[in-house]
């Protein structure tokens, strides 16, 4: 290759880099914290999940046939089924759904119920539109965190917009920095930690860039894919042969054909249908059941499973007398090899297809993800302040660095304050009125964080100040779970909660490590002496 | 940025690849849908699947070919025999 | 029983790094050495997680214990 194209190349590679660096690192730090938070952290956030996952499938059996014989008809037409396992609600959650409206509404309309997973006693009832209450249904802080990675709280279309792109900055990062680095079998295992900080970081992001370049491709290729695909991809796609009406084309490839109702009565055998499930792929997870034409001779159940042997998710298709039908792809019945391709994206992209191991891989090479654009940034920064005629100067330099340490370690921080909010949220505040708290907590501790980048002049305190803040909140989760929470540490009552508390203090612990490993800077300690 | 040397018509290909890049990925789904010899899941699918690797591609050959006007060129064939197709494509479907 | 097939799946792929960033063996014996420790390492991620999954945590697990080896016993030279 030209050495001309060459240096393209690493312009072309800098230059996105510093353009993207802060927005990747915020998504990159966010995504890694997303792979825990179904169902993992959704369990410790929700006392409610902690106690019972699997409930008696009669239990759920009968619970469909009490509460279809309680509402309107129309009402009957799709009932889901939605398990508290962690992936959807915080409770055992049956809904009636009338997909033409009902007297009162012209639009899709339900009839929720919930109940407590472990006494199945009814907990809220909910009637009104479909897409109100998907939209206001409890989340908690780690769900928070991962839907602030899908399109950073800015709404859709916009926000998807957004992550798609760095989805595809992230290619041209990851194919540019490939090409340029020739020495790659070399670059692979050298880091020299002995020949100062810019070498360090230089060493450091090479390594992490050669060894991450296939999961940062997958993971470049996947987000864009998840970003760009129902605001660009699907509506070209369907442009020409759906008339860009990207619903029809969805409903054409996906759609689960409606069962006939037949007005003999039969009743659905949902117990067996669930227990054969389970007996099929007994290591898979079923999320949720769909049940069409309860009760009719023709009825048909889907199940939504994830994990076991499949990679993807699946859905199991049975009849209403209990009989398998077929397995089949969450996205139904589609021929040929780009279904198959898609399919496994999403378990890709999310790292949830091989339990807790498989995503503890995820959560670190998405941290090695997102600490490239930020070493990449700083061998920028650094370069530019070297040699006799520096483009930067010194000042700049430092106001550049206290930049990066407010937004990206701002980001950090405010993730950190939300579990300790969590547990002060689940003692103090019920229900879905968690959700108005983890808007301004995030946010604000975010801004406030920003802002005093503008008034803290020496950068290197600011940045053990983040560390030790980190630590503080993350320390400080253990101790409050062990006060407040119903299940802890102490009582042990959940294993996943006592491991989860832990782990928040291990990682507080690191944190501290960080602290008290950066000494402070001479310059202000000799200014301090000075006074 | 030492650009000056490095690249020529330096704004020129910010704008191709920023925006045309952009435009002729699109465009192309909606063609290639029209002339892929495949099933119609795969007519649809494969062109979505491409995207990302057409996108990318375009974006740094606006920056690494000797003259700007090459990948313009390329780009602007690209969109208007995409959209050629799919314009006739569409006809065809309302006729 | 996963939990320790994991293990020594993990264990097989550090010593494959270890060998990989060695100079002490000659090198063609050292490539076959470093790839049979990976395909050991494969068939124990198969054996617990299945062949699609089993193939991708191999390459997961190998692109972390990379990171991890060149990062705490990285080459010192210039």
């Amino acid at each position: 290759m030209k050495s001309i194209t060459l240096k393209k190349l690493f312009l072309l590679h800098s230059w996105v880099g510093v353009v993207t660096a802060v927005l990747l690192f915020i998504v990159a730090f966010t995504g890694a914290l997303a792979v825990l938070a179904r169902p993992e952290l959704k369990i410790w956030a929700n006392q409610s999940l902690q106690q019972t996952q699997h409930i008696p499938n009669s239990e759920i059996s009968t619970l469909v046939n009490t509460y279809h014989a309680q509402v309107p008809k129309e009402f009957g037409e799709n009932i889901h089924v939605f398990m508290p396992t962690g992936h959807n609600f915080h409770l055992l959650a049956l809904v009636f759904e009338s997909h033409h409206g009902d007297e009162n509404y012209q639009q899709e309309v339900l009839r929720a119920f919930e109940f407590d997973p472990a006494s199945l006693a009814l907990v809220n009832t909910y009637y009104g539109p479909s897409k109100q209450y998907y939209a206001n249904r409890k989340t908690d802080a780690a769900s928070y965190i991962g839907e602030f990675h899908a399109d950073l709280h800015l709404g859709r279309p916009i926000g998807l917009i957004l992550t798609g792109f760095l989805g595809l900055t992230l290619l041209v990062s990851t194919v540019t920095g490939l090409f340029i680095h020739r020495k790659l079998i070399k670059e692979l295992f050298t880091f020299r930690w002995h020949k100062g900080f810019d070498v360090t970081i230089s060493d450091g992001h090479k390594v992490m860039g050669i060894w991450g370049s296939i999961f940062n491709i997958v993971i470049g290729f996947s987000g864009a894919f998840l970003g760009l695909a129902t605001v660009i991809l699907l509506p070209a796609a369907a442009f020409v042969s759906f008339g860009g009406d990207q619903d029809k084309l969805i409903e054409t490839f996906t759609a689960i054909p409606e069962p006939i109702i037949s007005y003999v009565n039969q009743p659905t055998n949902i117990t067996a249908i669930l227990s054969d499930a389970q007996q099929r792929y007994p290591h898979a997870v079923i999320l949720d059941a769909t049940v069409m034409a309860h009760n009719d001779a023709n009825a048909q159940v889907y199940l939504r499973l994830l994990g076991g042997e499949a990679v993807a998710s699946q859905l199991l298709h049975y009849n209403g007398q209990g009989e398998y039908i077929t397995s089949m792809s969450s996205f139904g019945h589609i021929a040929g090899v780009s279904i198959k391709i898609i399919e496994i994206l999403f378990p890709l992209h999310f790292g949830n297809f091989a339990g807790l191991f498989v995503k503890l891989l995820w959560v670190m090479l998405g941290l090695a993800c997102a600490l490239m654009p930020l070493s990449g940034m700083m061998m920028w920064l650094a370069k530019r302040t070297r040699g006799s005629t520096p483009t930067l100067s010194a000042d700049a330099y430092a106001r550049w660095n206290r930049f990066i340490i407010g937004s990206c370690g701002g980001l950090v921080l405010a993730c950190c304050v939300l579990f300790p909010v969590q547990v002060l949220l689940n003692y103090a505040v019920a229900g879905a009125e968690h959700n108005a708290y983890f808007g301004p907590v995030f946010f604000y501790a975010w801004l406030v964080w920003l802002v005093i980048a503008a008034f803290w002049q020496n950068y290197k305190n600011y940045f053990r100040a983040t560390l030790l803040l980190c630590a503080l909140f993350l320390i400080s989760v253990l101790p409050f779970n062990s006060v407040l929470g119903v299940n802890n540490v102490i009582n042990a009552n959940s294993t996943l909660v006592a491991f989860t508390d832990i782990s928040f203090l291990i990682v507080g612990l690191a944190f501290l490590w960080g602290y008290l490993k950066t000494k402070p800077d001479a310059i202000a300690l000799a200014e301090v002496k000075a006074a | 940025m030492n650009n000056k040397k490095t690249f020529s018509a330096t704004k020129r290909r910010h704008l191709m690849a920023c925006l045309l890049a952009l435009v002729t990925a699109t465009v192309m789904i909606t063609g290639m849908t029209t002339y892929l010899p495949l099933q119609m899941s795969e007519q649809i699918l494969l062109p979505i699947l491409l995207f990302p690797i057409i996108w990318v591609g375009l974006f740094i050959y606006a920056y690494i070919s000797e003259k700007a006007s090459q990948p313009f060129l390329v780009m602007i064939t690209l969109c208007l025999v995409h959209g050629i197709l799919s314009y006739f494509a569409l006809m065809q479907g309302q006729g | 029983m996963s939990t320790v097939m994991i293990v020594i799946a993990l264990a097989s792929l550090l010593a494959a790094l270890l060998l990989m960033r060695s100079k002490h063996y000659n090198v063609a014996y050292k490539w076959l050495y470093c790839w049979a420790l990976i395909a050991i390492a494969l068939a124990f991620f198969i054996s617990v997680y299945a062949v699609l999954a089993g193939i991708v945590c191999t390459i997961a697990a190998f692109t972390v214990m990379g990171i991890l080896v060149a990062l705490s016993k990285g080459k010192q030279h210039t």
